[in-house]
């Protein structure tokens, strides 16, 4: 029997519901590390558009981050796609002013950390890492 | 415009520069071993020597876009934040905002030292890069701070 479009649609559905979960549990997480250092974190959300996934919307993350005497820093957490070659999807941690990024992609064990020219930074991704990396990509 | 749409564009000219280095090098690792990849280029009238040359000249190239966003923003901010309808040459512009805005001579110093380069790469025809891509990045994220949030 032929599978109807709707079967057909299933499966990714499924996939795009589940990289959502998993964005929003992110996103949560790094909210709670981010009020922790007395950051504000504010959340929006992205619109994502993506092959046989459609437009979609995905929450987001921006925290302002107090630099004495300067303008304040940023903190961008952006979704950017479920679709990436290999991985199970990827989300930006990137600094205003410094345009400094890392990219976070999801695996079966959890969130890897690649920085520029695709070098990994072999950490475990946990609140220390992430207030670490955020005064790094900032400084 | 909001500065936070300045940074956009030029995190979006960024994410251009990564994947075209990625398609560029895909192409050129490929052209040997994979005959589709060797006639699709060929039916372009492309060269094997191009392709290295855009590879090697690539992030110099990838400068001087982002340094026409920039001079969008700036000139954008001339315009529309102070209500200027002069058009002054690059380095008064930035001086002129960089006063208005009480920059630090560091961040202002930076974002001059990317201009310089910038033009040592148009009208001196530059074939060595000076700084990498985010350090040209950093220095003119390090200006845009200064301007408002919004104008």
């Amino acid at each position: 029997m032929t599978p109807t479009s709707a079967d057909n649609l299933t499966p990714l559905r499924a996939r795009r519901d589940a990289w959502l979960d998993r964005v929003r549990t992110l996103v949560d997480q790094v909210e709670e590390w981010a009020k922790a250092e007395h950051w504000v974190p504010e959340r929006h959300q992205e619109r994502i558009q993506e092959q046989f996934l459609g437009e979609y919307e995905a929450p987001a993350l921006r925290i302002t981050v107090p630099i004495e005497g300067v303008p304040d820093g940023q903190l961008l957490l952006t979704p950017i796609a479920l679709q990436v070659g290999g991985e199970q999807g990827r989300v930006d941690l990137r600094a205003i002013p410094t345009m400094s990024r890392v990219r976070l992609l999801a695996g079966p064990d959890g969130w890897r950390m690649i920085a520029g020219s695709n070098i990994p930074l072999r950490l475990p991704w946990a609140r220390e890492t992430f207030v670490q990396l955020a005064q790094d990509l900032l400084s | 415009m909001k500065q936070s749409d300045a940074f956009d564009r030029f995190d979006r000219a960024s994410a251009e520069l990564d994947a075209t280095r990625f398609a560029i090098a895909h192409v050129v690792a490929r052209w040997t071993e994979d005959p589709r990849v060797f006639a699709t280029v060929r039916e372009a009238r492309v060269t094997l020597s191009e392709l290295r040359r855009a590879a090697e000249n690539l992030e110099m190239t990838f400068v001087l876009r982002l340094f026409s966003e920039f001079e969008g923003v700036l000139r954008d901010y001339w315009a529309n934040g102070i209500g200027k309808r002069t058009e002054p040459e690059m380095r008064p512009l930035m001086n002129g905002i960089a006063a208005r805005r009480h920059m630090n001579a560091g961040d202002l110093a930076g974002a001059h030292e990317i201009r310089e380069y910038r033009n040592e790469i148009i009208h001196e025809g530059l074939r060595t890069p000076h700084f990498d891509v985010p350090e040209c990045e950093r220095a003119i994220g390090m200006y845009v701070r200064w301007l408002p949030l919004q104008w």
